[in-house]
């Protein structure tokens, strides 16, 4: 892969991509702010780029810019232990880059965080104030909101969220807007964009953002995700308490704060904040139409969470309260998820709802049912296939057509 | 844990450290430099002792001073994951310090180090800094602090490695920071399930660093760390004293803590050094801590690098010139620790295309019963804790009932 052309035209950042181990045209990359031109930033295109092309199989990532020393060394870490962690079984690329000699002036500059209005963001905003005082450089004073990383339709109520809880907090609220997801785009057998995104590239990606705006901010601070650090280290996410900072340089220091918070006191932090909750947006499902669908898993681990806090009332979620037969309709997708959902078993029993306690166990237990069902169906297939020329799996497709009509083939 | 009476004077930092939790006397723990004045920083007491607070059950540790919020967070943060990785089941203790309400210091007129134990690590990390960071670059090394009381205990010891940290910082253009220390003796207590070497070698290695570095924050405004050479899946799955994620956690926004190279395995550490003759005249790789001579020539580190340099064609440029590596060496040295067994794994192909099959088949074996022993030892746990669970440790009782039975004394 070959980044060239890197430059800034008004209020965007671009640069041409070309792949050289996939036949695929050269994709134009792009960065844009809309409310000052982004910095002329190699590293942008480092950190969004590297995990496409080690997925994509890319033998070299070549950037014809100098970037700064420091990434040329923790991004090679960075794709080995993600490469390890993710089961890859062939070499990265190899990082091509010159070094830059030094880093710019940043004194007077802001920090920024991230801020999606989720639960995560929102409790880093809120307890980052609260840590640090006026004078902290890490004390966070501005806001950035992506556009391009979720649904397109919701951006207008993410940044007008994010405009409200910077006019709360007094902090000024910028939004990026970017294709790098389309570095993506392409099939891919194992790790589509929906599986790649989630589990191994998204820290990175945002980090990538971050550095569009070295001549706007001093750092950038990333919310964890609330989840068990023995979780995270068995199965490790796409962002990550200990890759992230991997995908800073001297000039863009990135930080995971929070990282051994479990999500449910991050809600207490956020349920204790007025203004918090009534702009929380937390639902990422891609079809939703209004802010928060409530129905989905993430919606409803938020208002189960609520409904422990006693908060449920002045927040999103009054109007759709979680209930037992939503949350038998929730189907949990990965360890996360069922993390998530078991860590309220306990608190919901202590609150007195035992209903939604034995619903939630319940949703956790179907996913590991699941989970447990997959190997053994794998087991079977592997079988059929050596012994039986998977005799059983094309009566078993015949059976499903004759009983089933064309249904069976969705 | 209480840590008390933090006062700087007369080239000495020192604290009073109070156990709680542990019928112990007080300790007044020192870090002491001829070279920089030490700053009056509560900070280096914090990431020296809460990893030994942490593993001998203390349910706080409160230092009398102000540290920076943000170390606060990221060394709660690295307790949380050494008590994750190695399955501590208490809760951790609760960090109580006042926060710094200034703005950390800025990093005009400090310098960044580099720690300076004169091995292949610290070496290539000079090396390769330098040769990654132009001149005016913040993160290029401009000091290297030599660290007296951990790997090198004795007077003598430190005054050895000082002496030749100083010729290494000759050639390379930067300064030598000596720095003496009886932080350890925080950790040295008696704990039969992670006794200090243990311990220091898996958890606590970087903390000593780190808080060394603190001490010198106000000469130095950030440290680098070696890394240990070791291949990433080993770093990945297994936590090390040191380890590429979890040092920066013990640096503060005042002096910020950098693990370097990663990736470069050990034999390519070698190979960078290999032309720097003031590094080939001054390598210190043994750290037997009764060793008589520079090098004992007979412990795991020793034979491994006689083996690394003959698989580099460099025994002779090295400081272990003249000395041979014998199938027996290998095995009376055996492995007791996944990051040794890994290093030892890279040299068989080398040995075997030296046309030293002996020695190749020795380090197999070695290999092997380190792995034989890792299974009995994990059968061993899981065997411990369904006695725990569903016995309620009747068998283990049992056991030791036997036991004195069969040998009363």
């Amino acid at each position: 892969m070959i980044v060239s052309d890197i430059s800034v035209q008004g209020p965007r950042l671009s640069a041409t991509v070309a792949w050289e181990d996939n036949d695929r045209p050269p994709q134009s990359i792009w960065f844009d702010i809309p409310e000052a031109p982004p910095a002329l930033s190699a590293e942008a295109f480092l950190v969004a780029c590297a995990m496409p092309a080690m997925r994509d199989r890319e033998k070299r990532l070549r950037i014809d810019a100098p970037v700064d020393p420091d990434l040329l060394d923790s991004i090679p870490a960075a794709l080995l232990w993600r490469m390890e962690a993710h089961g890859y079984e062939y070499p990265p690329p190899a990082l091509e880059a010159p070094g830059k000699t030094g880093v710019p002036d940043k004194r007077g500059l802001p920090a920024a965080g991230m801020l999606s209005c989720g639960i995560d963001s929102l409790a880093m905003f809120r307890l980052n104030l609260q840590r640090y005082h006026q004078d902290h450089p890490r004390r966070l004073r501005l806001g950035v909101v992506v556009k391009g990383f979720d649904a397109p339709q919701q951006f207008e109520a993410t940044q007008a969220a994010a405009r409200r809880i910077g006019g709360c907090l007094g902090i000024d609220v910028i939004s990026v807007n970017t294709n790098i997801q389309e570095l993506t785009k392409w099939p891919h057998p194992t790790r589509p964009l929906s599986v790649f995104w989630g589990r191994e590239w998204h820290g990175s990606a945002i980090a990538s953002v971050a550095h569009t705006l070295t001549n706007r901010a001093s750092l950038v601070s990333l919310a964890s995700s609330g989840a068990s650090l023995r979780l995270i280290r068995t199965q490790p996410w796409g962002s990550h308490p200990l890759f992230d900072p991997l995908f800073g340089s001297s000039a863009m220091p990135v930080y995971h704060e929070n990282g051994a918070m479990p999500r449910l006191e991050k809600t207490r932090v956020v349920a204790e904040w007025e203004e918090g909750l009534r702009n929380l947006l937390v639902c990422t499902l891609w079809t939703r139409q209004v802010p928060n669908c409530g129905l989905c898993e993430k919606c409803m681990r938020t208002a189960l969470a609520l409904t422990i806090l006693g908060r449920l009332d002045g927040s999103p979620f009054q109007n759709v309260p979680p209930t037992v037969e939503i949350l038998r309709a929730v189907e949990l997708k990965n360890y996360y998820e069922a993390w998530y959902f078991e860590e309220l078993v306990g608190p919901l029993a202590a609150a007195g709802r035992n209903d939604l306690a034995r619903a939630t166990q319940g949703a956790v237990d179907r996913y590991r049912r699941r989970l447990r069902m997959g190997p053994m169906k794998e087991r079977a297939k592997a079988f059929d296939r050596r012994y039986l020329g998977e005799m059983a799996v094309r009566t078993n497709r015949f059976a499903r057509r004759i009983l089933l009509g064309p249904a069976a083939r969705s | 844990m209480v840590i008390s009476d933090i006062g700087a004077s007369g080239g000495t930092l020192s604290a009073t450290v109070a156990w709680e939790e542990n019928d112990r006397p007080k300790q007044v723990i020192w870090f002491r430099s001829s070279a920089a004045t030490p700053a009056l920083s509560a900070e280096a007491y914090l990431v020296g002792c809460a990893m030994p607070a942490m593993r001998d059950k203390e349910k706080r540790v409160r230092v009398e001073g102000a540290v920076g919020p943000e170390l606060l967070e990221s060394v709660a943060e690295a307790i949380a994951w050494i008590m994750a990785a190695f399955s501590y089941n208490e809760p951790p203790p609760v960090l109580e310090c006042s926060r710094k309400n200034q703005a950390p210091r800025s990093a005009e007129g400090r310098v960044h180090a580099g720690m300076l134990s004169c091995g292949v690590d610290s070496l290539a990390l000079i090396r390769l800094n330098h040769a990654r960071y132009a001149e005016t670059h913040p993160h290029r090394i401009r000091a290297g602090i030599a660290v007296g009381g951990f790997d090198c205990v004795t007077p003598v010891q430190f005054e050895e490695l000082l002496e030749r940290a100083r010729a290494i910082g000759q050639s390379a253009g930067i300064e030598v920071l000596d720095i003496d220390t009886n932080l350890m003796e925080v950790a040295k207590w008696p704990n039969p399930e992670r006794p200090f070497p243990r311990f220091s070698a898996r958890q606590y290695e970087a903390c000593i660093l780190a808080a060394c570095g603190h001490a010198l924050s106000d000469h130095v405004s950030g440290i680098s760390i070696g890394s240990s050479g070791v291949k990433p899946s080993v770093t990945l799955r297994r936590i090390h004293g040191t380890h590429p994620l979890l040092d920066p956690l013990y640096g503060s926004a005042s002096m910020r803590v950098f693990h370097e190279h990663a990736t470069v395995m050990r034999l390519d550490k070698i190979r960078a050094i290999l032309d720097w003759d003031a590094a080939m005249q001054n390598l210190m790789v043994c750290n037997q801590w009764d060793r008589k001579e520079l090098h004992c020539g007979r412990c795991g580190k020793c034979v491994r690098a006689v083996m690394e340099f003959m698989t580099l064609g460099k025994l002779d440029a090295s400081p272990f010139r003249g000395r041979a590596v014998s199938a027996q060496d290998i095995l009376a040295v055996g492995v007791n620790q996944r990051n040794a067994a890994s290093a030892w794994e890279d040299l068989i192909a080398p040995m075997m295309a030296l046309g030293r099959a002996d020695l190749a088949q020795a380090i197999q074996k070695i290999i092997a019963d380190y792995r034989r022993s890792q299974r009995i030892e994990a059968w061993k746990e899981r065997a411990k804790n369904a006695d725990a669970r569903y016995l309620g440790g009747m068998a283990v009782k049992a056991n030791r009932f036997a036991r004195r039975m069969a040998s009363p004394s």
